[in-house]
């Protein structure tokens, strides 16, 4: 990170347990603005958990989330509702209404969070709809396009509002390899056009070395590494190669005999 | 975000200061209209106190154009700091707008 970047979000000591189960473990990470930070890790790994606190739907047992400057843990509705304009979200299955149209869908934003006129947000569709190269497709209804169409609608709908950051989860999942490209292809462009910050959640490791400029490796609600795409490819971790060739044993055993299980086994 | 306002010669000369977003836009929209309502066919807009325009500003500046077009009238736009302008290419509006670098040349394109 070069001198003038300012970090955009800030998590320090963030701790999330569900009963006595810790998923996220004193998580301490800095995003930098306007770069794109992907976070991975496999299955479980706490990723998801981390992207629901950073969006707000989840409040952390510990810790503190500043977002532009703003801790949004313990906010108000109506101060997490401020800081929810500044950000979009791209969810995992596109969450398009189905009832909508695709115009329809990219204007709903504009509907609930602004007083703008129906011929204003019309034209601000139409321009959105271009930067993810679906010009045409606004009376399109979502049952009508493919599953790659949908996450560019879903991506058209989230950066409707102009947001500073926008969040995905997952963003190739459910794509063939194709689709899934093109998808990281239109991430990284809008992110370079217009200078957003995009933090993406996924555990594909191909899709995190084509976009990321920082990746962050997350292992039992801990990071276990941060680094540019090369750093990490060039980790000495043997979780992160393993994580990296796909291999299904390893520093992660394939098949795990939980303690747990031999005593509760046993003790019955 | 401010508009000053002066016509001269039959041609509308505004010149906008501050942001140009979804809290402002609105204002623009209704100084616009009322020009449009006196019939005003040449207006020269002056961005160079611009330093952020967000979409609302831009399809401002799109509906503009296209009620202007619609009585065969001029809207040029000048001056715009490279951080406007570039919000004009990435939506590949700069090739339907005239954006050109000093008032001018914008009086030029209009009095021809």
């Amino acid at each position: 990170m070069n001198n003038e970047t300012k970090n955009i979000i800030e998590i320090k000591n963030l701790v999330k347990t569900f009963d006595d189960r810790s998923v996220l473990d004193g998580i301490n990470l800095e995003i930098p603005e306007g770069e794109i930070t992907v976070i991975m890790g496999g299955s479980g790994c706490g990723k998801s958990t981390l992207l629901r606190h950073l969006v707000g739907l989840l409040t952390p047992t510990e810790g503190s989330i500043m977002i532009d400057g703003e801790n949004i843990v313990g906010i108000s509705e109506n101060g997490m509702n401020c800081v929810r304009r500044k950000f979009g979200m791209l969810f995992q299955g596109a969450a398009l209404f189905n009832s909508l149209t695709v115009g329809e869908n990219v204007a709903l934003p504009l509907r609930e969070h602004t007083d703008l006129k129906d011929t204003i947000i019309q034209i601000i569709v139409k321009v959105k709809l271009e930067l993810v190269g679906l010009t045409g497709f606004e009376h399109f209804m979502p049952h009508q396009i493919s599953g790659g169409m949908k996450k560019r609608v879903a991506l058209a709908r989230a950066i409707a509002l102009d947001p500073k950051i926008v969040f995905y989860d997952e963003p190739g999942a459910g794509l063939d390899p194709i689709t899934a490209a093109m998808i990281d292809q239109l991430i990284l462009d809008l992110s370079r056009k217009l200078r957003i910050t995009s933090v993406v959640v996924t555990h594909e490791m191909k899709s995190a070395f084509r976009i990321a400029d920082k990746i962050v490796i997350l292992r039992k609600g801990k990071i276990l590494e941060t680094g540019t795409g090369a750093q990490i490819q060039n980790s000495k971790n043997s979780y992160v190669q393993q994580f990296i060739s796909g291999e299904p044993d390893g520093a992660i055993p394939l098949m795990q005999t939980s303690e747990a299980y031999l005593k509760g086994l046993l003790e019955t | 975000m401010k508009i000053n306002q002066k016509l001269k010669d039959e041609v509308e000369h505004l010149e906008i200061s501050g942001d140009l977003d979804f809290q402002t836009s609105p204002d623009l929209r209704e100084k616009l209209q009322e020009i449009l309502n006196r019939q005003v066919r040449k207006i020269i807009i002056n961005l160079k106190k611009v330093g952020y325009i967000d979409s609302s500003g831009l399809a401002t500046f799109v509906e503009a154009l296209q009620k202007m077009k619609r009585i065969n009238g001029r809207l040029i736009l000048t001056e715009a700091v490279p951080a406007v302008r570039s919000v004009f290419e990435i939506a590949k509006l700069d090739k339907v707008f005239t954006l050109v670098d000093s008032e001018n040349d914008a009086l030029q394109m209009v009095t021809q």
